[in-house]
């Protein structure tokens, strides 16, 4: 187990470490640069190369980049060339509000695709299981943003409210705090439930299917028994793996969310980031979303041995 | 303001007239009625500024205009239009102009900067003055709007009251730009001015958070008797649209301004609101690059221009209404030609086919554009210019890109045909001698023409009003034949508010200064 522990932890380092390189030279290679964004009203040639200067972007790219390497190992993220502030400052400002929409989101994804998923499996063609795919579908086909946009809409005209603006922290005021991330948690959960509704009424089937499901039932075990006891903990592994990779798109996907329910997450600080080239901000922010990732994906890969005590690490 | 500009669609051809009567009439706030003290107004802004130095780069322009001073100011309030541009005493309470190149500013006594470490509510003098003037002059690359102050020779403190500032020429435009909130007076202190925002301003910074909300706390020592009303006021960033008009349905926003008409149009219909409609300055247009054949040839671009429904155009920009802009938007007021009468913007097929042949172009020729992808209203003009001229045989492929990209491309010059905008600026100044001058930094589309120069040097030359109107308008006319920035239109704006908002009226300079003249009666 340590063996395997140590073993993913390099593994993840090293994925960083190309991450890192990636993320540093991609955004490069994007045409237009914050420097051209800022001075171009200016025209000014002269300026810009000075700018670049200020900046250290006239040093050779390799350079550029173990500076910032060191930096990042040393906890320092740089500061944002549009902000002027520690890239780590924004990004720990933004995250309490993608990490409650997240966990919200995902909290009654599976409050939807659990039991519907299970009814669905264990009561195929029945009226629950109908419901399940038709919330499925609708969840996948209808785009969300579009729901956010008309649920914004109508209850502006018909109840004349909408959720409080900007992001107000659960230590200022619970109520205003869940009053805020109600809707877009439940637009983006229910979104994310038709997906995980689906992997869990399928490996629920295919489970269903085994040998030792058809001895407990013929053990004359309770249907629920069966269900919950038996079948669903050995449904759990992709399930798990689609969770974590749900919660990963959350962290910083849900931009348009974030964006139409006036809530500064990580995902709308990268999209800004991105359209004012802000390298340090871009990059920054891309390796922080890479060790979530790599964290994340470590958890599930732990959480798999203890859902399936089969899985043993080597 | 409890009446409402009501202007409904008389025709197209007479929109501008319609317009301009629309402002001449009387404002919409009752004399009778006074201010109230107290209250909370929310209202919003698309995005951060960068940071909130108003000497570096132009993102701070919205949110410190309630924090600063100027040395003079924008009139703002019911009793001024939009489209007028009245400069009024702000920390000089009087100047002189004893020649041409010389002002001498006398500033007023007892005006005291935020009770806020490290300035701590002391008196401005002076000083504060000569140090703002060394940042708006700074040799910094951030220093963007140099430009605008670069005229000056010399300054100096005359007495702790007293700013004496030397031209080096004639500089007619000099007083709008001390106007600007790039001529904001800071405290000469240990600031860090991109992190904290220290006037002598109406409003107080008292806290933001990034992309969330800027909240402003009333002055209490504000040297404008009984002024500002308001308690606080607190500017959301929303960047939707749809956002936007459903917080302000449901009241989570009291004011909304700058909303082109097409959008505006569905809430005002839903009644309860009061709204204004007004002309704004940004003059949607394509600069054409006459470096690059055959947009050499003066025939070709008078082809385009003539080529255009500019008409069809300002009206697809503003959902339902807009207006025609020439070289210097209608907005400006006085200072626009009315595009009727300018040479080569009424559409003519038939001409633009003609002025191609002569061009030695009979089977027509093929332009490449590139414009932002955002605002739309890049799209919107690229599509129409695409359509109108495919009919007199100019083929126009165009590109949608980033910001960023759009700004590179700029920098560089490296296009053909530019859908952009321009900078906003209440003098015709900027619109023509930046854009057009062939030593200007603005002039990104290579235009050079001796006439062209003299007129524009004239123009800002000349401190005789009357005069200097006269060679705004010979200049408009004469780089409107040259055919190269082709000007479209602008959509009409519109302010939204709720009846209980009083005395709000849009500024095209400083959106959020008209705030310090508003008042809450709930």
């Amino acid at each position: 187990m340590q063996q395997y522990l140590l073993n993913r932890v390099v593994l993840g380092l090293a994925a960083l470490l190309g991450l890192s390189l990636l993320a540093f030279g991609l955004i490069r290679l994007v045409p237009g640069d914050y420097l051209m964004a800022q001075l171009a009203e200016s025209g000014n040639v002269a300026d810009l190369a000075a700018a670049r200067a200020q900046l250290g972007l006239d040093r050779p790219f390799a350079a550029q980049y173990v500076t910032w390497l060191a930096g990042v190992l040393r906890g320092d993220l740089g500061i944002s060339f549009w902000s002027k502030r520690p890239v780590a400052d924004d990004l720990l400002a933004a995250l309490p509000v993608s990490l409650q929409l997240a966990v919200m989101a995902m909290l009654l994804s599976m409050a939807l695709a659990l039991p519907f998923g299970a009814v669905g499996a264990a009561r195929r063609g029945g009226a629950a299981d109908y419901a399940g795919r038709l919330l499925s579908f609708g969840g996948l086909s209808i785009p969300h943003f579009w729901i956010a946009t008309l649920v914004l809409l109508y209850t502006s005209i018909w109840f004349r409210w909408v959720p409080p603006l900007g992001y107000i922290s659960p230590r200022a005021s619970l109520a205003q705090n869940l009053e805020q991330f109600v809707i877009p948690a439940a637009i983006l959960g229910i979104h994310l439930s038709a997906r995980s509704l689906r992997l869990v009424r399928s490996s629920l089937l295919d489970v269903l299917q085994e040998d030792y499901v058809r001895t407990a039932w013929a053990k004359g075990l309770a249907g629920r028994r069966v269900l919950w006891g038996h079948a669903f903990r050995n449904a759990l592994v992709p399930i798990l793996t689609i969770l974590g990779s749900q919660f990963t798109y959350l962290l910083s996907g849900s931009v348009i969310i974030e964006d139409i329910f006036s809530l500064s997450g990580v995902g709308r600080y990268v999209v800004e980031s991105i359209t004012h080239r802000d390298y340090p901000a871009v990059q920054g922010a891309i390796l922080f979303t890479g060790v979530v990732v790599v964290a994340i994906n470590l958890v599930i890969d732990l959480a798999y041995a203890w859902v399936d005590p089969r899985i043993r690490y080597r | 303001m409890k009446a409402v500009w009501k202007m409904h669609a008389l025709g197209v051809l007479c929109a501008t007239v319609v317009l301009a009567a629309g402002f001449l009439a009387p404002a919409g706030s009752a004399p009778a009625e006074t201010s109230r003290r107290g209250g909370i107004l929310n209202a919003t802004f698309s995005s951060d500024p960068a940071h909130l130095d108003p000497h570096r780069g132009t993102t701070a322009q919205n949110f410190v205009p309630l924090v600063y001073n100027g040395l003079v100011r924008f009139k703002t309030g019911t009793e001024v239009r939009v489209d007028e541009y009245v400069i009024e005493p702000d920390l000089a309470e009087r100047w002189e102009q004893p020649n041409p190149t010389t002002y001498v500013f006398r500033l007023r006594r007892g005006v005291r900067f935020h009770n806020v470490p490290p300035v701590g509510g002391r008196e401005l003098t002076s000083d504060d003055v000569i140090w703002s003037l060394e940042r708006m002059l700074a040799e910094d690359p951030e220093n963007i709007k140099r430009d605008l102050f670069s005229v000056i020779k010399s300054y100096e403190a005359v007495d702790k009251y007293t700013v004496r500032i030397i031209l080096k020429e004639p500089f007619a435009p000099f007083l709008d730009n001390l106007a600007t909130v790039f001529a904001s007076i800071v405290p000469r202190a240990e600031i860090d001015y991109k992190r904290v925002a220290v006037g002598s301003g109406p409003f107080m910074l008292d806290s933001f958070t990034r992309g969330v909300r800027y909240v402003y706390k009333r002055h209490p020592q504000y040297y404008e008797s009984g002024r500002p009303a308001l308690d606080e006021i607190v500017i959301h960033i929303l960047r939707d649209f749809a956002t936007r008009a459903a917080a302000l349905r449901a009241g989570r926003v009291d004011v909304v301004d700058l909303l082109p008409f097409g959008q505006a149009q569905p809430i005002i219909r839903e009644g309860g609101l009061q709204s204004e409609k007004y002309q704004g300055i940004f003059s949607v247009h394509a600069r054409l690059n006459v470096s690059r054949p055959p947009l050499d040839n003066e025939k070709v671009r008078q082809a385009m221009s003539v080529a255009l429904n500019r008409q069809a155009m300002a009206i697809a920009l503003g959902g339902g209404e807009g207006v025609v802009n020439g070289p210097v938007p209608t907005g400006l007021g006085k200072w626009a030609v009315d595009w009727r009468h300018l040479p080569f913007f009424q559409r003519d097929v038939a001409k633009a086919k003609a002025l191609l042949r002569e061009a030695g172009f009979p089977n027509g020729v093929t332009v490449e554009a590139v414009g932002g992808i955002s605002p739309d209203n890049r799209r919107i003009i690229l599509e129409a210019m695409k359509a109108q001229m495919a009919q007199v045989g100019i083929t126009l492929n165009f590109r949608l890109v980033d910001t960023a990209t759009v700004q590179r491309v700029r920098f560089q010059k490296d296009f053909m045909i530019l859908a952009d905008n321009f900078t906003l600026s209440s003098d015709p100044d900027s619109y023509l001698f930046l854009e057009y001058h062939s030593k200007s930094s603005g002039n990104v589309g290579n235009y050079a023409d001796p006439e062209v120069d003299r007129f524009l040097e004239a123009q800002r030359r000349e401190v005789d009003p009357a005069k200097r109107l006269a060679l705004v308008h010979q200049a408009s006319m004469l780089v409107a034949r040259r055919g190269w920035i082709l000007t479209t239109g602008d959509p009409i704006y519109v302010s939204l508010a709720h009846p209980y908002v009083k005395g709000f009226r849009h500024s095209n300079i400083n959106q959020y200064l008209p705030l310090k003249n508003v008042w809450v009666d709930r």
